[in-house]
């Protein structure tokens, strides 16, 4: 791999961030020439991506740069894994570009959207490139900040409120990842990705728990962004609300940045870890069951597909988890890994723009009104089935393969502890789950398909005026920006040694994986067995339970979908949001308690204390020239002291005193006059006698 | 240590320039005000900059009593502090010409804004204990017209409040000249401390205690717990340049006090690793969370900006307990990014009061529509205070937390970075509704009665080069040189 | 020079005295002119005095065959009759106008003139006794200047003020011959008779009599009441007499008895120094907190001055030469900025008849110099830099942090509380002032404005001197050092 300096890194990055600056610019005086220009800067940048990719990476090159006066220091490098990923980016910015112009086509706040697009873009391609961690976790709080624009674009309340909590999540996981990076700085010295592996491994046996706890930390910081399964709250609300290139952005995309962070603490921090394995493995399950089973109940299009982009990430979890317990031959789930990822990336670029055409035309999602929009329109049922079937895993389509692989190493895992002896229950538990989330996806799938393809509306009405748009649904332009990813999928599922293991090799660098110690058959009868089993527990779901319990009859006696998710179930509104409002009150508490010793106690306090305590000290005196007036004194006959007035107004009254005491004072002081006299006498005599 | 005189200038210029406008008839008319206070502060700001430029220079002025000498000097810490002091007076005084059409007595203000000024400079150039401790109590003095100046009755609550609680700190600051002159060689500040061990064998307790004090003393001026609570009183009654000013750089008078103390009468060797040093870092943590925790309560914006000063400054203050060089680094970042960011987001406070009269945080939708310029450069501020990455608060937070974890200081050292996150999370839930409400009004907002209420160029001008600042960590290389010089003069 | 001029500052004053009361003036400004010309004739000779500097003791008679009736002129002397000379014909100046309406004006005056004279004698006293019979004397002199009024409450605050005073007085008569039947005739000699009689517990009761003695004069904690009382009397009265006169020369003669008589030697250690040194921290609290209590002007600067009082005595119960200058310091410069503060108080009473703190918001647009040179003078005594009043606090803090120990550490606590709460009580009454709130501006009638020359002169000398004092204090406390030190 030998080392190449090239500027065309940054450019990469920092290209779509000026182009969005100069598409603003360009959007206030006239629309048309905004949109044009964003598609020719995502097409540029996708240009310069496979420049790279296929003439410089491709050729052995491992590009770096790095600009030490930037921000404290950002350094780009591109190998495989990273120049693929970018690839897929740019290449899925330049296809919902391309979709957005027809899809925006009555909105507002479009050059705020194609501002915040475009940024988002190059902060991802920014993250997908870094080299070390401080610069993935500066271009990934950009990306957090410019996709909050793009989920809150309609600002109807739905939107708000899911845009509060994707920004409540957002900045609460960066402030946890920024917490481990600081633990992990502290321990290694060094956050540069290409040193961290021998940093780690060079850790002594006492500083791993810390260094286990700052991967937990930054676990969960890029976890949040993915979707993973204790911070998926956010994903579910937030992508249905976003304008449909911008969900497909969201959940092709941006979930896999997460997981870039996820693979770098898999792969390089905790290489070949058992536990870490188990940890992400575990939580990769539980990311996959529910993603899936909250799929099935939900009754909005986008929502489902949100909800089956959280199930795909648990796939990918579990991938990489198999990745860490394999260790050593951890080919197949490496591979599996990689070419999940890059399927789901392009299977949610098709099936949300397919939602976002049938959302353009008749504004609806729930599954009941567009129940039978795709009646007489070949094209886009053909793209929708193409999405379907790769996400299905049917043979002929890339889906098949990635989850084989993930199956083959699940399997080959478990070969392994039978040979060293140790039980196999739990893999298989996991095995079975895998399987089970398969024929849940092909259920939840097979239930968008016949609710919109097959069936007809339930009014007749609404059912000629959608077959009244066959024809002229779409543009060309969106025609294009669909039709290429729905064919680039069952292509690379047919030939899949030419596409999807040359693919996999490519990237396999980054990841530490191993060539596979033998050559993988496709096509062989065990692997299509697997993809068998799920097709048919798919197909029993679908029958058994969706059929049965999510179709009832209303009082038309028509067939109507119907939301059986308990509302009390969601865990945002019942367990996140309150514990944050009880935190946040906590907190204000503790600050007001402080606030007010300072404020209020110590001054107050302090001043009424001296008070009290001088109040007495001074009437002491007085209480002991009273007593003895009252004991001793007795006889002499004064008047009362009169108390000290403290009122302005008695100043006035002007007590008279008793006759006699007047002369008393006359004589008083002219007798100290003739003292004073009789005393100059005396020492004038003095002075002049004495000498 | 050449004896220049005219390091006086920068001090007494203002202040001249402050009796001149406060006293001459002639400028009472608006124009001729307007150019002569310009004149005046962007010449100070020329001449504090020329000065810091030289090479070291010392000037002694008098002698008030024995061992009470009044000299001032140019060191690392002068450097660092003067250009910035400087700086911020003229962006808020170019921001008040405009905001000032608003209030009353005029050259009253000016008047004391520039003899302030001067006694803010007073501090920054002082060489010894004494003379800064003079420069502190008359800045606080000259400052109180400022906060007095609506003339409202809780005006002048919060003015007599600022006035005691500066000059209880103030009292407790002077605690530390009579034991510093026993146990100490000299009041003058010479990097790593005056303190003479042979003396100070015996008596370590009683000097930590009074270094404690002098410190809590000089704190009150920076809002440390427990003398901070004229801070949210203070600022929200003033006129919003002048509490731009006092939260962004009077605060930093304290600060400039505290580092004087600690590094260069003290020294940090005697203090470091006592127990003095973690009671000073529990009293900083526990500001920072309380000044979060109470913004994110209080509804009134300036109110909110201002308990948001409290816990920001002892960020700072934080970074200067540690007491070492990566600390240090960070809490100086932080005095440049406070300084900038507080002045930026109090200016844009400012003009929405000066347009729309709105001072309630909920008032505030749809803001962004009516000024968006104003609300672009109180966003990007808030997003450099929070420390998101491009802005200059990441940084800071940055070397803050990493110094707090390579100190080994039991609980603290990974305490600390943990308050500073929760902090941050508070900081983000006070500022950032503030933008989305401005930004996004929701579909309700009607845009057809939507007026532009954009203030002129005289007001926009330091807000959007306050806002581009608040972004020099893009290019940190000569700030970090700065800091630099000062933490290798100490450490 | 012979030192039989030593007599003439005590002579001049008696004599003027006596013929302004006696002698039938054509008018009011003729008698003014004259007791004006006197006060300023005994003020030079003051001066003249103190540069000339006689040496040795004047006997006027001897009492019984050892006990000498003396004067003598040495380095402490010199301080106090400094003071007095500079503030005596400032403060004539000022009463002019403030008595001028008044029914009774040469009683007033004479006695005025003859405390003058009294006050110096204390000053040059050379032993005890003279010293004693000059206190005496001042106490029976100054009670017609606070009755002057003859209303109930001045009568009660002189029933007070004899009571307070002649008790004080004969603890320290007690004192003096205790420790006379056991040193006999004792000369005043800085160091006094430390070295012979160390630790010897006889001689430390008697100092703590005649500390208790000389107490009452100078206001320590339980023997204060009857300085506030005092508050009744005309201003010229209570500022020269109870802010510098009649005070001072308390803190004069403790003085003289710790240092010149029993000797710093003796006491330093003891539990009679502790005893001193804790009676004066708590006063300087408790002073404080009682002016930020009381509402009435005059009586909260009296407060004040009961507090400041105790600075000096806090200086002086450190047993060391720096606490003695420091305390001396303060002495000084306590008198300058509190005479100058009663002035104020003054003015605004007799010609707006305003005597309580609330009612004098906004007033200061109407009087303007009156009240700049009240927020000046405020500001000197809480410490500011630049004023007088931080040299003296700087210079108590410094020489208690050379001392040492648990009761000057109390002490450094007490003067820093103290002077937050001089702040407290002074700053803000200052600038509420100038702060014209709507409501108060429509109760000014038109005679609230400025005071005449008379008492504009008064004002811009003291701050004037303030302000020099501030700034450049370093050859004054160079004099009080080598004046002390030296011992001459």
């Amino acid at each position: 791999m030998i080392l190449q300096s090239t500027v065309l890194l940054p450019i990469l990055a920092f290209w779509p961030m000026l182009g969005a600056l100069i598409g603003y610019c360009i959007g206030r005086r006239s629309k048309i020439a905004r949109d044009r220009f964003a598609q020719s800067v995502m097409a540029l940048e996708l240009v310069i991506l496979l420049n790279c990719a296929f003439f410089l990476v491709g050729r052995g090159f491992k590009l770096v740069y790095s600009m030490p006066s930037l921000l404290g220091g950002l350094s780009f490098e591109a190998d495989g894994f990273r120049i693929l990923y970018s690839c897929i980016a740019g290449f899925m910015w330049l296809m919902t570009t391309l979709f957005s112009e027809e899809y925006l086509g009555h909105y507002r706040n479009r050059n705020r959207y194609y501002l915040f697009t475009l940024l988002t873009c190059g902060a991802t391609v920014g993250v997908f490139l870094s080299a070390d961690l401080i610069t993935t976790f500066i271009f990934f709080e950009i990306m957090s900040f410019t996709s909050y624009v793009m989920v809150i674009h309609d600002e109807n309340p739905f939107a708000m409120r899911a845009g509060q909590t994707y920004l409540a999540v957002a900045v609460l996981g960066g402030m946890v990842m920024l917490m481990g990076l600081f633990l992990l700085y502290t321990l290694t010295g060094t956050l540069v990705i290409s040193r961290l592996p021998e940093a780690c491994a060079a850790l002594s046996a006492e500083k791993r728990p810390t260094l286990y706890l700052a991967g937990t930390l930054m676990l969960f910081g890029f976890g949040a962004k993915a979707g993973m399964y204790p911070l998926h709250i956010w994903l579910p609300k937030a992508h249905p609300v976003a304008p449909a290139p911008a969900s497909a952005l969201l959940s092709g995309i941006l979930t896999k940045a997460g997981i870039f962070g996820v693979l770098v603490l898999s792969c390089i921090i905790f290489l070949h870890d058992k536990n870490w394995g188990i940890a992400v493995l575990s939580l990769g399950v539980l990311t996959m069951f529910t993603g899936a089973v909250i799929a099935l109940f939900s009754v909005n299009l986008k929502r489902t597909l949100a909800c089956s982009s959280v199930s795909q990430i648990g796939f990918i979890l579990v991938g990489i988890g198999m990745q860490c317990l394999l260790g050593e031959e951890n080919a197949l789930a490496v591979w599996g890994t990689e070419l999940h990822m890059l399927n789901h990336s392009l299977i949610k670029l098709v099936l949300f723009m397919a939602a976002g055409a049938i959302y353009m035309n008749i504004h609806k999602l729930d599954l009941n009104d567009i129940r039978g929009f795709g009646r007489g329109k070949p094209l886009l049922t053909a793209i929708f089935l193409s999405g379907t079937l790769t996400i299905t895993g049917i043979p002929l389509f890339s889906g098949y393969i990635s989850k084989t692989l993930l199956h083959e190493s699940i399997v080959e895992y478990m070969e392994l502890l039978e040979e060293a002896g140790r039980g196999i229950a739990v893999m298989k538990g996991v095995e079975w789950i895998f399987l089970f989330s398969g024929g849940l996806t092909v259920a939840y799938m097979t239930k968008l398909f016949v609710c919109i393809f097959l069936e007809k509306n339930a009014d007749p009405a609404l059912q000629a005026k959608y077959e009244s748009l066959n024809g002229h649904y779409m543009s060309l332009r969106s025609v294009f920006a669909l039709g290429i990813p729905a064919l680039i999928l069952p292509v690379m599922g047919c030939f899949p040694p030419v596409f999807m293991q040359r693919i996999a090799e490519f990237g396999q660098s980054f990841l530490h994986g191993e060539a596979p110690a033998h050559a993988v058959h496709w096509f062989s009868l065990t692997n299509l067995k697997g993809a068998a089993i799920s097709i048919a527990i798919g197909a029993a779901v679908y029958f058994g339970f969706i059929r049965t319990l999510l179709l009832k009859k209303d009082h038309g006696g028509v067939l109507h979908y119907v939301n059986l998710r308990p509302s009390k179930l969601d865990m945002e509104n019942a367990i996140y949001r309150p514990l944050c409002a009880l935190l946040a009150k906590v907190s204000v508490a503790f600050g007001r308690a402080l606030d007010i010793t300072g404020d209020v106690i110590l001054p107050k306090a302090s001043v009424f204390l001296a008070l009290l305590f001088s109040h007495t000290a001074s009437s002491l005196p007085d209480w002991i020239v009273t007593g003895l007036r009252k004991t001793v004194l007795r006889k002499i006959p004064i008047p009362p002291e009169n108390p000290e007035d403290h009122a302005p107004a008695d100043l006035a009254v002007d007590i008279n005193i008793p006759k006699e005491m007047d002369d008393v004072l006359n004589d008083f002081s002219y007798g100290l006059i003739l003292f004073g006299i009789g005393l100059v006498v005396v020492i004038v005599y003095l002075v002049f006698h004495s000498r | 240590m050449n004896s220049n005189i005219s390091l006086l200038f920068p001090i007494l210029f203002p202040m001249l320039c402050g009796i001149a406008v406060g006293l001459i008839p002639a400028l009472k008319d608006e124009k001729r005000r307007r150019v002569f206070v310009l004149t005046a502060l962007s010449i100070s700001f020329l001449l504090t900059i020329s000065q810091i430029l030289l090479p070291e220079a010392s000037l002694y002025v008098c002698t008030l009593a024995p061992k009470a000498e009044i000299s001032f000097a140019v060191d690392a810490v002068t450097r660092f502090f003067a250009g910035l002091i400087a700086f911020m007076w003229l962006m808020s005084g170019i921001f008040s010409f405009e905001y000032m059409k608003h209030e009353k007595n005029h050259n009253r203000y000016y008047c004391f804004y520039l003899l302030g000024e001067g006694a803010m400079l007073g501090v920054a150039f002082a060489a010894n204990y004494v003379t800064m401790y003079l420069c502190f109590e008359w800045m606080t003095l000259m400052t109180l017209p400022m906060v007095l100046h609506s003339q409202t009755e809780d005006a002048l609550k919060a003015g007599m409040k600022y006035l005691l609680y500066s000059f209880a700190g103030a009292f407790a600051g002077l605690l530390g000249i009579p034991f510093l002159v026993r146990f100490g060689t000299t009041l003058d500040f010479i990097p790593g401390g005056v303190l003479d061990m042979t003396l100070v064998q015996g008596h370590e307790t009683l000097l930590l205690g009074v270094a404690f004090a002098v410190i809590l003393g000089f704190g009150a001026k920076a809002g440390l717990f427990p003398l901070h609570a004229w801070l949210p009183t203070a600022h929200p009654v003033a006129p919003a340049p002048a509490s731009a000013v006092l939260s962004g750089v009077i605060t930093k008078a304290g600060v400039i006090a505290i580092i004087r103390v600690i590094y260069y009468q003290f020294g940090a060797a005697f203090l470091r690793g006592t127990w003095m040093q973690t009671a000073l870092l529990c009293t900083a943590l526990v500001t920072i969370f309380m000044g979060s925790s109470m913004a994110y309560r209080e509804k009134i914006l300036k109110k909110r900006l201002a308990y948001s000063t409290v816990s920001q400054v002892s960020y700072i203050l934080f970074g200067l307990f540690l007491m070492n060089t990566t600390a240090m680094t960070g809490s100086l970042l932080h005095v440049l990014c406070h300084s900038v960011v507080k002045d930026g987001l109090f200016l844009c406070a400012g003009a929405i009061i000066y347009k729309t009269g709105k001072t309630d945080v909920e008032e505030l939708t749809g803001i962004g529509k009516e000024m968006p310029v104003v609300l672009w450069c109180f966003t990007l501020c808030a997003l450099a205070l929070i420390g998101i990455p491009p802005m200059c608060g990441f940084m800071s937070k940055w070397y803050l937390a990493l110094g707090s974890l390579s100190s080994s200081i039991p609980v603290i050292s990974w305490l600390g970075p943990v308050i500073l996150l929760i902090s941050a999370l508070l900081t983000a839930a006070y500022l950032l509704p503030i933008t989305i409400r401005g930004f996004f009004p929701g579909e309700g907002y009607n845009y057809s009665a939507l007026v532009k209420k954009e203030p002129n160029a005289w007001m926009l001008l330091p807000l959007i080069l306050l806002a581009a600042l608040a972004a020099f960590t893009i290019f940190p290389q000569p700030f970090l040189a700065m800091v630099e010089n000062v933490t290798a003069s100490l450490m | 020079m012979s030192n039989q001029f030593l007599i003439l500052p005590i002579l001049i004053p008696l004599i003027s005295g006596i013929s302004i009361a006696l002698l039938p003036f054509r008018s009011e400004k003729s008698r003014n002119l004259f007791n004006l010309t006197a006060v300023l004739l005994n003020s030079f000779v003051i001066l003249w005095l103190i540069l000339s500097r006689p040496a040795g003791s004047l006997t006027l008679l001897y009492l019984t065959k050892t006990l000498p009736f003396a004067l003598k002129l040495d380095g402490l002397g010199i301080i106090f009759l400094g003071l007095i000379g500079f503030l005596w014909p400032v403060s004539t100046l000022y009463s002019f106008e403030y008595m001028e309406h008044d029914k009774n004006q040469p009683r007033f005056f004479s006695f005025y003139t003859i405390c003058y004279g009294v006050t110096a004698g204390v000053a040059l006293s050379a032993n005890p006794i003279t010293m004693y019979f000059f206190y005496e004397l001042l106490t029976l002199v100054t009670v017609p200047l606070v009755a002057h009024e003859g209303d109930r409450q001045s009568m009660a605050a002189v029933r007070k003020y004899i009571i307070y005073s002649m008790g004080g007085a004969a603890l320290s008569l007690t004192g003096i011959l205790m420790l006379l039947s056991h040193a006999g005739s004792v000369e005043f000699v800085y160091g006094g008779i430390g070295q012979l009689f160390q630790g010897d517990s006889f001689l430390l009761l008697a100092y703590l009599l005649t500390f208790i003695g000389f107490g009452v004069k100078s206001a320590v904690f339980p023997l204060h009441a009857w300085l506030p009382a005092a508050g009744v009397a005309p201003t010229p009265v209570t500022a020269l007499l109870h802010a510098v006169a009649v005070v001072k020369s308390g803190v004069f003669a403790a003085i003289r008895s710790t240092y010149y008589t029993f000797g710093p030697d003796l006491l330093a250690g003891t539990w009679a120094q502790q005893s001193t040194a804790v009676a004066a921290a708590f006063t300087i609290v408790f002073g404080s907190v009682m002016a930020l209590r009381e509402q009435h002007l005059k009586r909260r600067l009296a407060y004040s001055t009961v507090s400041n009082l105790s600075y000096i005595l806090f200086g002086m119960s450190l047993m060391t030469a720096e606490g003695l200058v420091a305390g001396l310091s303060h002495m000084l410069f306590h008198g300058v900025i509190k005479i100058t503060l009663f002035f104020c108080a003054g003015t605004v009473l007799c010609k707006t008849g305003r005597a309580y703190v609330p009612q004098t918001t906004g007033l200061g647009r109407k009087m303007p110099v009156t009240f700049i040179t009240f927020l000046i003078s405020g500001l000197a005594l809480t410490g500011t830099p630049l004023l007088p009043g931080y040299i003296s606090k700087m210079n108590l803090l410094m020489s208690a942090a050379l001392a040492g120990g648990p009761f000057a550490m109390a002490g450094i606590i007490a003067l820093l509380l103290s002077a937050i709460l001089t702040a407290a009580y002074l700053l803000p009454m200052g600038i509420r002032a100038f702060l014209v709130t709507p409501e108060d501006s429509l109760s000014f009638t038109e005679h609230d404005r400025d005071p005449g020359w008379q008492m504009l002169v008064p004002f811009t000398v003291l701050v004037l001197t303030m302000l020099v004092l501030g700034i450049h204090a370093e050859p004054l406390m160079n004099a009080l050092e080598s004046l002390i030190m030296g011992s001459v």
